[in-house]
């Protein structure tokens, strides 16, 4: 005769097998998802408020470097921080270019400890509809404080 | 009869999932839900080029002259002006179909050149403009190859026309 006591303590064992291939199917689909949308890039970029990104058919990754945005209210933010405006006909933006000069002095101090090359890219985001003037006192004012090589950031068409 | 309890073996998926959470939330950290490139160009840079160092060929100096209405082309150091092309919408996007043919009869001129000036007018707008660039930097797998013979003599074909953007009125 069977053990009733065993009996029972194998049916609770085999409730407690809870069975995990479906969730897996999930976890498994959703890590395809994430790896298709990876990008290797090591630009971060927290887009400004009011900001739409034109549109292109480049495929080469942003860089990390110091980030300048202009929305379409011509406001102003370096890294992320709001800096005025774009306003007036003179071609150099004081107040861009002293925060330039400033972030320029720190980057050439931590590349010359690292024995890195002196950081001349600038990240520039400008929403879509600005006019070419916005865009060239910007170009103009960052290549004044040390930074000459400009990197448009879009918005990839594919 | 005997009926003999089939014992089912199962295979243990415990582990497998736990790395499977940790890659997840790995990749959910670092997600860029909207892909962000870049184009890049530099600002005009002045040198001192001696006379010894003179090349034999005057440069070719390619400028799109983007005005209100109309591109104009123009090469050499006098600016001489090789087209004009009319400024025309479709949809919202400009029709560059012109402008790219006649960069696609340069470049196979002139194989070697990389460098293309753009001098917008103050009111072009940026989307615009990064059409121009996505155009002139590149042609697109439909619009085929340009072939042409270098100045060393081989015959090169390239899908690149003039990567090196540079705007001539930043400084």
């Amino acid at each position: 005769m069977r053990n009733p006591s065993l009996r029972q303590q194998r049916k609770d064992k085999a409730m407690a097998d809870v069975d995990i291939t479906s969730l897996l199917d999930v976890l498994v689909i959703l890590l395809v998802f994430l790896l298709k949308s990876y990008n290797a890039s090591d630009l971060t970029l927290d887009l400004a408020k009011d900001i739409t990104l034109p549109n292109s058919n480049t495929e080469l990754l942003g860089n990390h470097a110091v980030i300048v945005q202009v929305n379409k209210d011509s406001k102003l933010f370096v890294n992320n921080k709001e800096l005025g405006a774009v306003i007036g006909n003179a071609d150099k933006i004081p107040d861009l270019y002293t925060r330039l000069t400033e972030i320029k002095v720190e980057d050439d101090k931590l590349a010359k400890e690292n024995n890195l090359k002196e950081p001349k890219n600038i990240n520039l985001v400008f929403d879509a509809t600005l006019p070419y003037a916005t865009v060239r006192k910007v170009m103009h004012t960052a290549a004044l404080a040390g930074y000459p090589q400009f990197k448009f950031i879009v918005q990839a068409n594919y | 009869m005997i009926r003999r309890s089939k014992k089912i073996e199962r295979l243990n998926l415990t582990p497998i999932l736990d790395a499977i959470f940790i890659f997840i939330f790995f990749l959910l950290m670092s997600a860029q839900f909207i892909d962000i490139v870049q184009i890049g160009s530099d600002a005009p840079a002045i040198a001192t080029i001696s006379q010894d160092k003179k090349d034999k060929e005057p440069p070719l100096n390619l400028t799109l002259d983007i005005r209100k209405d109309e591109i104009m082309v123009t090469t050499g150091l006098e600016n001489r002006v090789y087209k004009k092309i009319k400024i025309q919408e479709q949809d919202g996007k400009l029709v560059l179909g012109e402008l790219i043919k006649t960069l696609v009869q340069i470049k196979a001129k002139n194989i070697d050149e990389k460098s293309i000036i753009i001098k917008p007018n103050q009111e072009f707008k940026y989307q615009q403009l990064v059409e121009i660039m996505d155009a002139v930097k590149k042609l697109e797998k439909t619009q085929g190859v340009v072939k042409g013979k270098s100045k060393k003599g081989n015959q090169v074909q390239t899908d690149t026309l003039f990567d090196q953007i540079i705007f001539e009125t930043v400084i």
